[in-house]
């Protein structure tokens, strides 16, 4: 299997110098692989750092130390010590993140929301909002609601626009903070079928899924942060 | 120069800007690259340094040390501080652009709402009035002022309508930077959100690169891809905008993000 995305010897830590500099830790040495066409999970008990080791793959965290290489167009780019402008580039085509939360500007129809990934490539209004479209259908989002700004949403609205936001560009890697969280069952299994299609058409896969049953639905392995912990 | 040359090349180049007012510090030591396309927000309370910054970048200040270069269309570099007069007002009308926080200090207020958009086309060259017009009314359409007011006074307008005006007077003669100083501050917030999205807009569709200096962090998240927080005339923390927000690591940065409220 093709490896897509690598960590080596990974480090985080929290300073907070308005608390008395005190230092938070939270791991240390974390190795981990993720292969084109697999599902990982991230398991652990909360606090553990789930959502930080994602966001440090997503550049949105910083790295204490170690290296995090993601395939990007062929190279190897390392997120720890990238430039901006390389992340930026490396967010637009490659590595995609789906947060637990929808951020968006505010009066943007959700239409929009979900092409502009495609648009920020380059692709033509029309036809991000085509695809856009497509991916809204997908996840069951009703279509009286595609022209509506998501801020007045329920959470399981806002969140399959977020899903149908994520999926739309095809990311090689995707990152996925409780993709189903707040979803019924039709509608998770809705988002199941994107996560098999992704794995099918050869992406990889990172997840936090609290659901046992989702988790043993899509994922193939687990990956235990538990072990690289560092205590306080 | 090919297009891929030309995105590796920095549009602007500040090298060691330093800019006091006799003993007070304005900005010291500043040093950054600024890439086609890419929009910097500049952060940092009142008196930080930021707007003396964004005078010097611009060239409306002159710095007491330090260059800044600028790429013209021509792949040529030009020092901001030492190009000819005339060859620097020309950049202003034509390449560059500036959004002044007070639209009054950006337009001329007994001028037409259509005159001040078409005086900046004539200052870059245009002659003919019926295309003047005809794109005045084209960018009233596009910043959401209503092209009914086209021959009205500015003063006459709302605070929202004065400010997206100003940003049609700027954008009208298709500029490649454009510096802007608190665009959304003084504005309700729903005004806000509105020149917010607007802005957003302009500046994908047209590829534009931009400096904006802000106090208001979620404007900064929303506009800026880069971020640079300054305190006491220096930038103390600088990165990607949702990692200085989201993990900050100096200490002022800290203190400024967890000072914010979330409604």
């Amino acid at each position: 299997m093709t490896e897509l995305l690598r960590l080596t010897d990974v480090e985080k830590s929290f300073t907070l110098h308005n608390q008395d500099g005190i230092t938070l830790p939270v791991f240390k040495g974390l190795n981990m692989q993720a292969h084109a066409g697999e599902c990982v999970a991230l398991a652990g008990p909360s606090g553990m750092g789930k959502s930080t080791l994602m966001r440090m793959i997503y550049g949105n965290y910083l790295c204490q130390g170690g290296k995090v290489e993601v395939l990007h167009d062929g190279h190897w780019i390392d997120i720890a010590k990238a430039n901006a402008r390389d992340i930026l580039q490396v967010r637009r085509w490659t590595l995609g993140y789906i947060s637990q939360f929808l951020r968006v500007v505010p009066r943007v129809s959700t239409l929009n929301v979900v092409a502009e990934p495609l648009i920020a490539r380059g692709v033509d209004g029309a036809t991000a909002r085509d695809q856009a479209a497509e991916m809204l259908t997908k996840v069951n989002l009703p279509q009286s609601l595609w022209h509506l700004a998501p801020a007045t949403f329920s959470g399981g609205e806002q969140q399959r626009v977020n899903i149908a936001r994520g999926f739309v560009a095809d990311y090689p890697i995707m990152l996925l903070d409780e993709p189903t969280a707040s979803l019924d069952k039709v509608n998770r299994e809705a988002v199941l079928d994107l996560i098999r299609a992704s794995k099918a058409a050869g992406r990889a896969l990172v997840g936090i899924f609290h659901d046992a049953d989702t988790r043993s639905a899509v994922c193939d392995r687990e990956f235990s942060i538990e072990e690289f912990k560092v205590s306080a | 120069m090919t297009e891929q040359e030309n995105l590796q090349t920095p549009l602007l180049s500040a090298q060691s800007v330093t800019k006091t007012y006799g003993p007070h510090l304005g900005c010291s030591d500043i040093s950054f690259d600024l890439y086609p396309g890419e929009v910097i927000g500049i952060v940092g309370e009142s008196g930080s340094g930021k707007t003396t910054l964004l005078n010097c970048l611009a060239g409306r200040l002159t710095p007491d040390t330090g260059a800044i270069f600028y790429t013209d269309r021509l792949g040529s570099a030009l020092n901001v501080h030492t190009v000819s007069e005339p060859q620097r007002r020309m950049l202003m009308r034509t390449d560059w652009a500036f959004v002044h926080q007070h639209a009054r200090d950006g337009l001329r207020m007994t001028v037409s709402a259509g005159g001040n958009v078409g005086e900046r086309l004539m200052a870059g060259g245009a002659r003919h009035y019926g295309n003047i017009r005809e794109q005045a009314l084209d960018w009233l359409e596009k910043t959401e002022v209503d092209t009914s007011r086209i021959d009205d006074r500015p003063d006459t307008f709302s605070g929202g309508m004065q400010q997206r005006l100003q940003i049609a007077r700027n954008l009208v003669t298709g500029p490649r930077l454009v510096f802007m100083d608190e665009p959304t501050g003084g504005l309700d917030v729903s005004v806000q959100a509105r020149l917010l999205d607007l802005l957003r807009g302009l500046v994908a569709e047209m590829g534009l690169s931009a400096i904006i200096v802000t106090h208001d962090l979620a404007v900064a998240r929303l506009l800026s891809h880069r971020l640079m927080v300054m305190r006491r005339g220096q930038v103390v923390e600088t990165g990607l905008t949702d990692q200085v927000l989201d993990d900050p690591q100096d200490a002022y940065t800290q203190l400024l993000v967890s000072s914010v409220l979330h409604p």
